[in-house]
């Protein structure tokens, strides 16, 4: 049982080596940390509420202790993600904060989350720590996706590729750069998924310990 | 039939109360009266003008921390004394139904009522008073579904007061901005077809949180 489980991490942690090649670019190698932030936000995000839904479904609390973790590394990478930008923006926009749409958006994704934590955190009993918490992560994320790909759309971004800013399109991503950037992707995201397998086994093992002492 | 004579008599009970207590009513009546009393002061005292686009954003703002006013305090009652009636009697479906319904009654009285304030107050800078009334009632939508299913769950938290505003703020945001968007098109009479897109994206938007409380609540009340 281990011993795939660690190849899994293994192979796991090699995947995660592949997105720090350097590429001699100026700012627009953060396409490389910036974007994938996202992609893997979304993506334990998305784990998150579907063990938030299968909790509900079979009431096995392995499945909330996954959702939970899913979404402490989902936050950090959400903040990874706002700090890049907000690097990377202060060298093109000029601005750290310059009230751009996606930029706002990601930050109420961020309180959203925040508030799931704190949920989370004020509840002591476990059961009712995991039916309620369930609960708010699936409404909250079912809000957040309209906020993130709709209400961007609605209004000019200052990103590239939204509002005649060129960028983020087939032609400007030369074509070095998306051998690099698909796997920096997957490469982030696994990142994270590792990094939440091990805070799920961590948990556990704490709680395995915990029934043992009772 | 059943289903409906049931979420009628849940309904007619929240609103009967209402009607011989009358503390939401007062409180919202109050609440909204003195923060359009404070606006008029602080713009007042600050010789700031109102034109109307910093209209429409005081109304919204007004509406929005009234709103909290109007769903903070309704499911105590029914997770304290009451729950355990409720729980072999009700369905929980019924329950957050009547709940949507009987706040975005509320909501719909806040938000007239801070309309007819801020326009006593200030001039009413609204042209297209159908728009905005459709703007007034799918945000009356949104905030019940949205901050309803929140009340319950910070209710059931044990910690009303704190979590509520924590929780219900970021996800009232999207609500909120699209209908600041549409109720821009009808204070400059845009016209229906440039608010058409915003109009449905909102309604879906509604439908969406609706829905998931519809679905989700029983969860949250079974335990």
């Amino acid at each position: 049982m281990t011993i795939p489980l660690m190849l899994y991490v293994v192979w796991m942690g090699l995947m995660g080596k592949v997105p720090r090649l350097p590429i001699l670019n100026e700012t627009v190698r953060n396409l490389y940390f910036h974007v994938p932030m996202w992609f893997g936000m979304i993506f334990l995000f998305g784990a998150s509420v579907w063990f938030s839904i299968q909790y509900l479904r079979t009431g096995n609390l392995e499945n909330d202790t996954k959702a939970g973790s899913y979404v402490e590394i989902g936050t950090v990478f959400g903040i990874l993600g706002l700090v890049t930008g907000m690097l990377w923006a202060k060298f093109t926009w000029g601005e750290y904060w310059s009230n751009d749409p996606k930029q706002n958006a990601s930050a109420v994704g961020m309180m959203i989350y925040f508030g799931y934590l704190l949920l989370r955190g004020s509840l002591g009993n476990e059961r009712d720590r995991a039916r309620i918490s369930s609960v708010y992560s699936i409404f909250a994320f079912s809000i957040l996706v309209p906020l993130i790909y709709v209400l961007p759309r609605f209004t000019d971004s200052l990103h590239p590729g939204n509002g005649g800013n060129p960028g983020f399109n087939p032609y400007d991503q030369a074509r070095y750069m998306r051998p690099v950037f698909y796997p920096a992707v997957l490469g982030w995201t696994l990142i994270g998924f590792w990094i939440g397998d091990l805070v799920i086994r961590y948990k556990t093992l704490i709680f395995k310990r915990l029934e043992n002492v009772k | 039939m059943n289903t409906l004579s049931t979420l009628f008599s849940l309904l007619s009970k929240d609103i009967k109360v209402e009607f011989r207590q009358r503390i939401l009513t007062a409180t919202i009546l109050l609440f909204v009266a003195s923060a359009c009393f404070t606006i008029y002061q602080v713009f007042f005292a600050g010789r700031a003008r109102v034109n109307p686009l910093v209209w429409n954003s005081l109304f919204w703002l007004v509406v929005l921390f009234s709103s909290f006013q109007v769903v903070g305090k309704s499911f105590s009652k029914e997770l304290d004394q009451q729950f355990w009636y409720y729980f072999f009697v009700v369905r929980a479906d019924l329950l957050i139904l009547s709940k949507l319904i009987y706040h975005f009654i509320m909501l719909n009285l806040t938000s007239w009522l801070s309309w007819i304030f801020l326009s006593v107050f200030f001039q009413n800078p609204v042209q297209d008073v159908g728009l905005f009334t459709l703007a007034i009632e799918l945000a009356c939508l949104g905030l019940s579904a949205a901050l309803t299913l929140v009340s319950a769950i910070s209710a059931k938290a044990g910690k009303n007061s704190t979590l509520l505003p924590v929780l219900g703020f970021p996800l009232i945001i999207p609500t909120l901005l699209f209908v600041i968007k549409l109720s821009i098109n009808a204070l400059d009479a845009l016209g229906w077809d440039l608010a058409l897109p915003h109009i449905i994206t909102l309604a879906s938007l509604d439908c969406i949180m609706i829905a998931l409380s519809f679905i989700l609540f029983p969860y949250l009340w079974r335990g």
